[in-house]
């Protein structure tokens, strides 16, 4: 079931893959999004193509922009 | 110096910095909200002019305006202090997207690396300045020591060549879908 969790998990390998010297092991839902280390707009860039890609959902970098937690980017979803 | 050529993305466009870009240029230097972590220009608009265009005839810099496919300006971004075939990159401020943002990076960093055969680019970052931070890492730089500026405020100082660029790149371009 693709729940926030879910979501959670594929945005930790998202991270990874950008850069893999950061640990995000401790991401929940009500984590702020300007406290993860990493965030940059790269992050938004991937994340668009994540989304899309696992969840079939179109969000743009400005909704992204406008979000202030993980769980509003999953809400978004 | 000049790139006489506009270096076209899918989402933006990179080209050279004209005197008539002065106002926009001031406006976005000037705005704390975007350019909290660079300098204030404390100059008029014919003041901007006329470096604009001593800019365009010295030979030890690029300086880049990136605009939207339908010329809306959204930021610029600079090459300097050229020695040989290695420089400083800066003037980094936008009112860009983050996809446009990130483009108008790989438009330039493509341009220095495969065009001008740049050997490396070095760069400076405040301490305090997470997102660049973040966004430099992941593009490829590596951090080299860290100095304090005249207002005591840290910053961490990187370098990046080609090698290190392209280990980041390709996969950058496949989530920005192009080239």
């Amino acid at each position: 079931m693709k729940d926030v969790y879910y979501f959670i998990e594929k945005f930790k390998e998202m991270m990874h893959e950008i850069d893999d010297s950061f640990d995000y092991s401790n991401l929940i839902p009500e984590t702020n999004l300007l406290d993860i280390e990493g965030w940059s707009s790269l992050a938004v860039v991937f994340l668009v193509t994540m989304v899309d890609e696992e969840f079939s959902k179109d969000i743009s970098a400005e909704q992204i922009k406008a979000s202030k937690t993980l769980s509003d980017i999953f809400n978004l979803i | 110096m000049v790139c006489e050529k506009v270096l076209k993305g899918k989402y933006v466009n990179l080209r050279a910095v004209e005197k008539e870009d002065s106002e926009f240029i001031l406006r976005l230097r000037n705005d704390e909200s975007i350019s909290k972590y660079l300098p204030k220009l404390n100059v008029s608009v014919e003041q901007q002019k006329v470096w604009i265009e001593k800019q365009r005839t010295d030979n030890d810099s690029y300086y880049f305006l990136f605009e939207s496919k339908e010329g809306l300006p959204l930021g610029t971004i600079s090459y300097y202090d050229i020695v040989g075939n290695h420089g400083e990159s800066g003037r980094v401020c936008s009112i860009g997207n983050a996809t446009q943002n990130v483009e108008a990076l790989v438009l330039f960093y493509d341009y220095l690396f495969y065009e001008l055969n740049v050997e490396y680019v070095t760069i400076w970052v405040y301490e305090d300045n997470k997102p660049v931070l973040s966004l430099k890492q992941s593009i490829g730089f590596k951090w080299t020591g860290n100095e304090v500026d005249a207002a005591g405020m840290q910053y961490r100082k990187g370098i990046i060549n080609v090698q290190q660029y392209e280990e980041k790149i390709k996969l950058i371009k496949k989530m920005l879908k192009i080239g």
